[in-house]
């Protein structure tokens, strides 16, 4: 029972990661581009709602933000890199990477290094009891199913939609692409647009769930990371899978030692990529 | 009335030139065909029409309109649409969605999903595959088709026999006269000289970045276009 226990904690918690990761996955999938910063803007978005939501509601504090991350994320990306892109593969990422070393420091100076969380009175800690012994929080059970939401919708966007098709179509082949008059530097803003929405929804999640600081958001890119590599580059569903895996891993660690953890959903992540370095549910042609 | 006019447009390729003060002009509802043989610069001149690659010098007019500061993609917009060299189909879109992004650009017209199936039935069957998977004479159909999709006023295909077999080569003119019945103007590049005579109104012939012959393509005498192809006779 201990350990359908664990396991079951472990899944809600891979939906937590699902969702930090899904917005790199997109962005990776699109351009090419691995968002050092990810996690960093996932932390911001937790201190906007502390802020918002300290001058109004949770509720409408969320709202607000996510938009604002999504403006961020196009301007951002029609700002400085879509020029990035231009000079080749190192320069995006020195982008992202400065992204990370901005925003960390400029929240511990705004916020100092102490930690915070986002207040949701009783839902933090009420729970749906399944049986004697096992029962979820709602929050974590919140999460896992925006997760899950999330990645459908993204899905049903990519594989329906005309702006979809043409966000595939620019990751398949950019000069083809403005060849049926699809502007590319709109698209890659769109999609980083969309990465750094989804970042927000996971930054707001997290801080509801438990504390942060300024100096998180690396975890949570690393965390977000070995979900997109376990469940494999450019998959969306893989991603959602990954997350889950590590957040099983992760948790039935923990189970065998509290300090375990951590170190073990980074083994069941090494042992992915020994293994099947491809990841789970690839989508990657042999070239 | 002319759709497209080219002033002196001259191209270079980093310090190498690769288009020298070509001229041409192209009458609505027309086919004219682009012929020359390799290196002789006439995808380089779809380029600089489809707006991928800058003139360094001259004009391009399209419906009165100078193009000089139209990007590549707001081109398909106005109406011109090119069908590349090696078809760049998406690999990981299946037919459908390959034919369906080419709507992007939203502009109205004969074509849509339906017409163009009935166009090329051969795509309609492979409706469901990936763009990986589809032989050469299938890409270039669904490269057309994907380009007809923007309805535009002006198709440029560049190659479009490249490669293929000749039963293909012969689906792919077929059509064409379907797609100039709609209204389309199309520029042809071709390496096929009699393919590309029997299926233009007008040719040009492009040697070494020149147009060295210019006319109506049933005048033109085949010892006219093989001096100009091979540049025999030419200082």
């Amino acid at each position: 029972m201990i350990w359908t226990n664990a396991i079951l904690q472990g899944l809600l918690v891979g939906g937590l990661y699902a969702l930090l990761a899904s917005g790199l996955s997109l962005v990776f999938g699109v351009m090419r581009i691995v968002n050092l910063g990810h996690g960093d803007f996932s932390i911001l978005a937790a201190y906007l709602v502390l802020i918002v939501a300290g001058h109004s509601n949770l509720w409408l504090g969320t709202i607000a933000v996510l938009p604002i991350m999504a403006l961020l994320g196009y301007a951002l990306q029609r700002s400085l890199l879509n020029r990035a892109l231009s000079l080749g593969v190192l320069s995006p990422l020195l982008i992202t990477f400065a992204f990370s070393i901005i925003l960390q420091n400029a929240l511990l100076k705004i916020f100092s290094s102490d930690t915070r969380s986002i207040q949701t009175e009783s839902l933090g800690s009420a729970s749906l009891k399944i049986t004697e012994s096992i029962s979820v929080g709602y929050l974590p059970l919140i999460t896992f199913f925006v997760g899950v939401i999330l990645t459908l919708t993204l899905h049903v966007f990519l594989t329906r939609t005309q702006l979809g098709r043409a966000m595939r179509a620019t990751s398949d082949d950019p000069t083809a692409a403005e060849l049926i008059g699809i502007n590319n530097r709109h698209i890659y803003g769109l999609a980083t647009g969309i990465g750094l929405f989804a970042a927000g929804i996971a930054g707001i999640l997290f801080g509801m769930r438990t504390q942060f600081s300024p100096s998180l958001g690396p975890v949570a890119l690393i965390f977000a990371f070995e979900a997109v590599i376990i469940g494999g580059l450019g998959s969306l569903w893989g991603t959602l899978v990954g997350g889950i895996v590590l957040g099983i891993g992760q948790s039935i660690g923990a189970q065998i030692n509290p300090a375990f953890g951590v170190l073990a959903g980074h083994l069941v992540f090494i042992t992915i990529l020994l293994f099947k370095p491809q990841g789970l549910l690839s989508k990657q042609r042999g070239t | 009335m002319a759709i497209l006019e080219l002033e002196n447009v001259e191209a270079h390729y980093g310090d190498l030139q690769a288009l020298f003060g070509i001229s041409l002009s192209l009458q609505k509802g027309s086919v004219h065909s682009v012929i020359g043989a390799n290196g002789a610069g006439k995808s380089t001149l779809l380029k600089v029409i489809a707006g991928s690659m800058q003139p360094t010098a001259g004009r391009v007019i399209f419906n009165g309109q100078d193009l000089n500061k139209v990007s590549g993609f707001q081109r398909v917009k106005s109406g011109i649409s090119l069908v590349p060299e090696g078809r760049r189909i998406f690999p990981s879109l299946t037919v459908e969605e390959n034919v369906k992004v080419g709507a992007y650009a939203k502009r109205v017209g004969y074509w849509n999903a339906d017409t163009v199936r009935t166009l090329y039935p051969l795509i309609a069957d492979r409706w469901s595959r990936l763009g990986f998977h589809c032989s050469g004479g299938e890409l270039q159909m669904i490269a057309i088709a994907r380009a007809l999709m923007a309805n535009p006023d002006l198709l440029l295909i560049d190659e479009a026999s490249l490669g293929l077999a000749p039963i293909v080569v012969a689906q792919v003119y077929e059509s064409l006269s379907q797609i100039v019945a709609q209204g389309t103007s199309v520029l042809l590049v071709e390496q096929n000289v009699s393919q590309a005579l029997k299926a233009s109104t007008t040719a040009s012939v492009l040697l070494e970045g020149r147009a060295v012959l210019t006319g109506k393509s049933d005048e033109l005498s085949h010892e006219a276009i093989k001096n100009a192809y091979f540049g025999i006779g030419v200082a």
